[in-house]
């Protein structure tokens, strides 16, 4: 993260809060979640608008509106690109970018990887709840395979995408998991995740109640992961795969440096003021 | 209590009921929105009357946290269990729920709260951080029986509450 915290000033979680009221369906995690941005946000203590929050399409990614700072809600699965362009333009601004499992594994899938290889200063949150919400219920790529339903009967039968093990593989330099019912972990987890340098993959269990409500379970299957985190990313690995899927906290905390632009001198600057003239003026 | 005295065992009680009290109205007013999505208006007054009152408790704990000299800061917990003492899970409402529901919740989160405080009681070693912790776990006592006594004013719920002749999707 490259911006300062504002050492004048005592920000509360109320100040990083818009006047839109969210539209979840109640018991929906994703209330809490944003709690815990919001609380991790006063804690990080930078003023709103030195904060994006960038989102695609879903529940989830209704977050924007929701939060006192800039926001662009974007297309489905393009979060993390636009998310990419602003921290290239405005390396000082703290940028979350936020979503779901649909959203952020299907198709922004491809975005993911190059994301996490791409190692931008920027933290992507993703409220994982292993189906699709917003269009009533279809699973998504992290829905087991025995999920039964009225719109998939008997399941799909498709292995799951296990999103902290591909992060890791495709070179995010901090991974760790939450779990929405768990605000205050959850708030600690997600400064972790800011403060960490470079992309940060935070993944939040987020039951939906409507649509899993199965999911309320999980509050009774989550625990706190027994090991410290490690730099070495295939023991990382290689512990999220052999892991219940319900351990939370951070799981592992890299040391590659994050991406920076070039400077912007000489040719690339003069290429850069020309497009600028061209289609920005 | 005697203000004048600073024990560190004081200071850190009222920063964990102040933890405690802000828990509780951040959750209650994060409830009363979601009841408010789920248009039921009545069910989310009553969240927010909650709300409220936490907000006033910790406001109070506030102020003697700064006549000792100290600020409210640094009350951030990390619970042993997820949620503090006197908060409730999202997962136990329902959009469907009655005011009935909505106060069974609340009694319960009272009387957790009472007990939570009779445990720092136990716990402590000095007087009047004891003393102290049994003052607020009167209190909640106290809200215990405010909350049966509004219980006694609402419906109990019909059997079938919870039938939504428009449900989501069969699953």
């Amino acid at each position: 993260m490259n911006a300062e915290p504002d050492t004048t000033c005592n920000f509360k979680a109320a100040d990083y809060r818009s006047d839109y009221k969210p539209v979840w369906c109640p018991g929906c995690g994703d209330f809490t979640v944003l709690l815990s941005i919001t609380k991790a946000l006063a804690e990080i203590n930078t003023p709103p608008e030195e904060t994006v929050v960038v989102s695609g399409i879903g529940c989830s990614s209704r977050i924007p509106a929701y939060t006192n700072c800039y926001g662009f809600h974007g297309v489905h699965g393009r979060a993390l690109p636009l998310a990419t362009g602003i921290k290239l333009t405005r390396p000082e601004l703290n940028v979350l970018v936020a979503g779901g499992d649909g959203d952020g594994y299907s198709i922004g899938g491809n975005h993911f990887l190059h994301a996490s290889r791409r190692n931008l200063d920027m933290t992507y949150i993703v409220m994982d709840n292993q189906v699709y919400g917003m269009t009533k219920g279809q699973p998504s790529p992290t829905t087991l395979p025995d999920w039964d339903s009225a719109l998939v009967p008997g399941g799909t039968g498709i292995r799951p995408f296990h999103p902290l093990v591909i992060a890791l593989a495709a070179g995010a330099n901090f991974v760790g998991r939450g779990f929405s019912g768990d605000p205050n972990r959850t708030r600690d987890l997600i400064v972790e995740a800011i403060r960490h340098p470079g992309f940060s993959f935070v993944e939040i269990l987020s039951p939906c109640v409507t649509f899993r409500p199965d999911e309320k379970e999980w509050r009774n299957m989550i625990h706190p992961a027994e090991v410290d985190p490690t730099q070495d990313a295939a023991r990382a690995a290689r512990r999220i795969l052999t892991d219940d899927g319900f351990n939370i906290g951070v799981l592992f905390k890299g040391d590659r440096e994050p991406y920076l632009p070039r400077s912007g001198n000489g040719e690339d600057a003069d290429a850069i003021r020309a497009m600028e003239r061209e289609f920005v003026a | 209590m005697n203000e004048q005295v600073k024990p560190d065992e004081i200071v850190e009680l009222l920063r964990q009921a102040y933890a405690m009290e802000v828990e509780a109205a951040d959750c209650y007013y994060d409830l009363s929105d979601q009841m408010f999505a789920g248009n039921n208006p009545d069910v989310a007054n009553i969240f927010s009357h909650l709300a409220d009152i936490e907000g006033r408790h910790a406001d109070e704990i506030e102020g003697r946290l700064k006549a000792l000299g100290h600020n409210a800061a640094g009350g951030s917990y990390s619970w042993d269990d997820p949620l503090g003492p006197e908060s409730t899970a999202s997962e136990d409402i329902h959009y469907l729920m009655t005011p009935y529901h909505a106060l069974q919740l609340a009694l319960h989160n009272e009387k957790r709260a009472a007990e939570f405080f009779r445990m720092l009681a136990d716990k402590s070693s000095e007087a009047e951080a004891r003393a102290l912790a049994l003052e607020y776990a009167g209190e909640e006592d106290e809200h215990v029986k405010l909350v049966e006594e509004w219980l006694t004013r609402v419906d109990e719920p019909a059997v079938d509450w919870h039938d939504d002749e428009d449900p989501a999707v069969g699953q």
